[in-house]
């Protein structure tokens, strides 16, 4: 009894990102434990370019020859997203667990933050260039929503080997505890902003609607709770080429009972603040017309009410093919769920000059830039570089948009990511 | 080679570094943005105070203006003095063994003539104030003390306060002192046996402590009792108030209605203005106006009134008691037509203050009411003129200037760097209106000007009627470089300059109470936000 307990714990306690198993290019597939520590970025649109968003991120000053240029890179419909994530893992295989002498188990804690975002040409320039230039016409910003997510989790799991001869097969499962710092959902359907030409007036109308975490306390405390589960399944042959499947952070979070939801279809016509007596104006009357109110006042709700959201959920499948003993090849397609990124699809080559040191090259293309080959013809370059130091520490470090360093004004996506490890034999 | 991978790391954990480093909040870009800002209304009742306003039954209207030449309240009438009694008893012998509520030092009623001149009061009623009291004692025990005013009454009661006063000694005594509110209190100052009159009656009587033991009293130990008014005002006083003579000597009453004009001129079609006098006191009285000059201190020009009713006495008769509580007094009231006069010339001299020099004389006959005279608080003695002007006139080049208090804060979260300010007015006033503004810094220096040129609204066009057919839009445009900006935020005051000619001149035009300037601000700015 006590043992499937065990067994039905690790199983339904979700874990890892399963990229830091897949990452053992150096052939140390029987340790017995290893450690690791991951951290990554990505920025990545079909529109904003690097240049722009590393200075809207870096908190300087935007020219305006910034903004044209990224102004040019504009579609009607845009889309802007951001992952952060970092972690640590523990993974260790036992000789025997549980009478099995082929089951890893392992532990994670993660930390992540999602920004994903579409929106209209009309809404980029109206928010960074102001309305002087829609004055007598209506600017679009229908279909535009925002989803900001930030979260940790705890994550535990199984792996079981199996399989001998010309094939070796893994699968893990695992379950994670997440807990959710904040969230901010909006989602405009309809929605437009006309100027009059002379500013005589402005009409505005949206349709949209917003969920929020509770805006109360500091962004480090726990506002929402949820779970999720991770899935991996692989198969290597005898001359080590892979198949993998992997499909992790499919789950929810709740976002308690001071979480917010608000559903507005409104239509405002503004033509100034109307003053009684100009002559006699006490204070100043503008006190109360800020932004910061005016976005209280149509962006909060009066009323708390619970929500859920699901966590954006990666699947990602690759095949792994030796072209020789020092060339790798390997084919990737990854999607994130609930989120605008749509398909991503890799081609990775690889090259191991020493028996130490894997130089990596590969050329991917859609995720949040858009798989659409009409309107997207961007195709990025990244490389890698991995390297053995030698009694099992290992570390790998690379990039998939080598181009947004190279050409920041006009390439519009840059993110790196490392992992350090030390596997124990 | 070996180097290279340790390179990479620390390559790695610097940008890493970096990334965490990003501040999205403190980004900042320029914007240029259009928006209305204020949206407004003016009507005359905006530029003139509300109660000057009046409608006539064609809706053209007038202005009815009262300016206060000359009052006399109770006050001035009616001026008891502080003092209501000081008594004092010292010992030159000794006293052993005096019992417990004995009776000692002062036992005296106190009869004070209040000094009021020739004026003879036998009754006031007191609107609020106080009695101060204040006793000095040196004897070693502390004492009982009463103080009454017998014929002070609130509701029946006698005023009377009853108090311990602490102990002292012959070289430092104790003081007690209490303050004790007498509004609503009727005096009656008549005496003891109701024939008198401005007299006040007081009674002090002290004892020995009811629950303290024997006392000794040794010469040189006193007693010493002072109780005086505090803040007295009258409601209603009774009797005869003496014949009182009030002179104005050379006064200047300001006259407001004209104070902003400071150029150009300005034609009325007709005017009325009135001498209204005002008696509320049941007194008797005799008022001499001795001259009433039009002073234009812009212009220097000083324009005397001729009338009938300068340097001639104008005997006024006393007010009448009504029996109503709630209005007991009907003040007497006299109007004079200034038809006859030169009014006109004083009023087309644009004043901005009227010098008189006034007499009045109360009862100049003596007692003739045997003491019937009366008084009541919120009934007193005004002269004032009456001015109606049909707001039927011909504005050329009729310059109004106000200077206002100004601070504008600079905003938080953005910058304005520069922009254009515009103001449409939608002008439904028979007359145009050139607008200027200028900014004063802390020292009421001029820092700059506002709008330059291209700063007239227009009038709109009239009808056979010399009415206004439909308002007229004019677009006033302001620009606002960096330099004006900062001048604005430094600025504390304005002066507005508004300079107006009524449409269709020669003519009269009247102006209607549906005739308004709807004025809409708008800005299109250039902005840093962050």
């Amino acid at each position: 009894m006590k043992k499937t307990f065990f067994i039905l714990l690790f199983v339904l306690l979700n874990v890892a990102s399963f990229a830091q198993l897949s990452d053992n290019y150096f052939n140390y597939d029987n340790c017995k434990a290893s450690v690791g520590l991951n951290a990554g970025y990505e920025f990545s649109s079909n529109s904003i370019t690097t240049k722009f968003l590393n200075t809207y991120l870096y908190g300087s000053h935007i020219d305006s020859l910034n903004k044209q240029w990224m102004f040019a890179c504009l579609r009607p419909n845009n889309t802007l997203g951001c992952d952060l994530q970092g972690g640590i893992s523990y993974v260790v295989f036992p000789d025997t667990f549980m009478g099995n002498t082929n089951m890893g188990l392992f532990i994670k804690y993660n930390k992540y933050y999602h920004v994903d975002m579409s929106f209209t040409r009309d809404l980029c320039k109206l928010f960074f260039d102001g309305n002087q230039q829609f004055a007598g016409e209506t600017a679009d910003l229908s279909n535009s929503s925002l989803n900001v997510i930030n979260y940790e989790q705890i994550q535990f799991g199984i792996l079981e080997k199996f399989g001998e001869g010309k094939l070796k097969h893994t699968f893990g499962i695992g379950i994670s505890l997440n807990n959710g710092y904040n969230n901010t959902i909006v989602n405009i359907k309809n929605g437009s902003l006309y100027t009059d030409p002379n500013a005589q007036y402005i009409n505005f109308s949206a349709n949209y609607n917003v969920f929020r975490s509770d805006t109360t306390g500091s962004n480090t405390a726990f506002k929402g709770i949820g779970t999720s589960i991770n899935i991996y399944y692989s198969f290597e042959t005898t001359n080590k080429n892979a198949f993998e499947f992997e499909l992790t952070n499919l789950g929810f979070i709740g976002w308690g009972h001071h979480g917010q939801q608000l559903s507005k279809d409104t239509s405002i016509h503004f033509n100034g603040i109307n003053v009684t007596d100009i002559l006699n104006i006490q204070g100043n009357v503008f006190h109360n017309a800020n932004a910061d109110s005016i976005l209280h006042a149509y962006t909060y709700a009066k009323k708390s009410s619970p929500y859920t959201t699901l966590t954006p959920a990666c699947l990602k499948i690759s095949y792994l093919y030796h072209l020789s003993e020092k060339v790798r090849m390997q084919f990737l397609i990854q999607k994130y769920f609930f989120s605008n990124y749509d398909p991503l699809f890799m081609v990775k080559f690889m090259y191991q000059p020493t028996k130490r040191n894997i130089i990596s090259l590969n050329f991917n293309y859609g995720g949040y830039q858009g798989a659409d080959v009409l309107g997207n013809r961007n195709i990025n370059t990244g490389i890698e570089y991995a390297h053995d130091f030698g009694k099992g520490l290992v570390m790998l470090a690379g990039t998939n948009y080598l181009n947004g360093y190279l050409w920041p004004y006009s390439q519009t996506g840059q993110g790196i990511y490392f992992t350090i490890k030390k596997y124990f034999m | 080679m070996k180097l290279f991978p340790k390179i990479i790391l620390i390559i790695i954990l610097v940008a890493s570094l970096s990334s965490c480093h990003k501040d999205p909040g403190k980004a900042s870009w320029d914007v240029s943005v259009m928006a209305p800002l204020i949206n407004t209304t003016l009507t005359l009742n905006n530029l003139l105070t509300d109660s000057l306003i009046q409608v006539n039954p064609d809706t053209s209207l007038k202005i009815v203006y009262n300016n206060t030449l000359y009052s006399v309240s109770v006050d001035s009438l009616v001026n008891i003095p502080n003092t209501i009694s000081q008594q004092a008893f010292s010992s030159n012998f000794t006293l052993d063994s005096v019992l417990p509520d004995s009776p000692i030092l002062i036992n005296d009623t106190d009869k004070n003539h209040l000094s009021l001149g020739d004026a003879q009061v036998t009754e006031i009623i007191v609107k609020s104030g106080f009695v101060n009291i204040t006793i000095n004692n040196s004897l070693n025990d502390k004492i009982l003390c009463t103080y009454q005013i017998p014929y002070a009454t609130l509701d029946g009661v006698p005023f009377s306060v009853t108090d311990y006063v602490p102990a002292g000694t012959v070289s430092a005594p104790s003081s007690y002192t209490v303050k004790v509110d007498i509004s609503g209190y009727k005096l009656n100052l008549t005496g003891v046996h109701g024939n008198s009159c401005n007299t006040l009656i007081s009674v002090i009587n002290s004892w020995t402590d009811p629950h303290g033991g024997k006392v000794s009293i040794f010469p040189g130990d006193s007693l010493k009792a002072k109780a005086s008014f505090n803040g007295l005002i009258i409601d209603y006083a009774k009797g005869y108030f003496g014949s009182q003579s009030f002179q104005s000597g050379k006064k200047d009453s300001p006259f407001s209605l004209f104070s902003k004009i400071t150029a150009g001129t300005l034609k009325l079609q007709s005017m009325q203005l009135t001498l209204s006098i005002s008696n509320g006191f049941g007194i008797d009285a005799s008022l001499l106006i001795n001259e009433l000059k039009s002073i234009n201190s812009r212009t220097g020009n000083v324009v005397p009134l001729i009338s009938p009713i300068i340097g001639n006495t104008i005997n006024i008769t006393r007010a009448q008691e009504s029996g109503n509580a709630s209005a007991p007094v009907i003040p007497t009231s006299y109007s004079f037509n200034m038809n006859s006069s030169n009014f006109l010339q004083l009023i087309n001299n644009l004043p901005d203050s009227l010098e008189y020099s006034i007499s009045m004389t109360t009862d100049p006959l003596g007692n003739v009411s045997a003491g019937n005279d009366f008084v009541y608080n919120n009934y007193g003695f005004n002269a004032n003129l009456d001015l109606v002007i049909p707001l039927s006139l011909v504005a050329n080049n009729l310059t109004l200037t106000d200077t206002i208090g100004f601070n504008l804060s600079k905003p938080n979260g953005y910058i304005l760097n520069h922009g254009v300010l515009t103001l449409i007015a939608n002008n439904g006033f028979p007359f145009s209106a050139a607008m200027q503004l200028f900014l004063l810094d802390a020292n009421n220096r001029k820092t700059d000007s506002l709008i330059v040129s291209n700063n007239i609204i227009s009038s709109p066009p009239l009808n056979t009627s010399y009415k206004v057919v439909s308002p007229l839009t004019s677009i006033i445009k302001v620009p606002l470089s960096a330099a004006k900006l900062s001048d604005l935020y430094n600025a504390k005051k304005m002066i507005v300059v508004a300079r107006f000619n009524t449409a269709g001149q020669p003519n009269y035009i009247k102006l209607y109470d549906y005739y308004n300037l709807g004025i809409q601000l708008t800005g299109d700015f250039n902005m840093t936000v962050n």
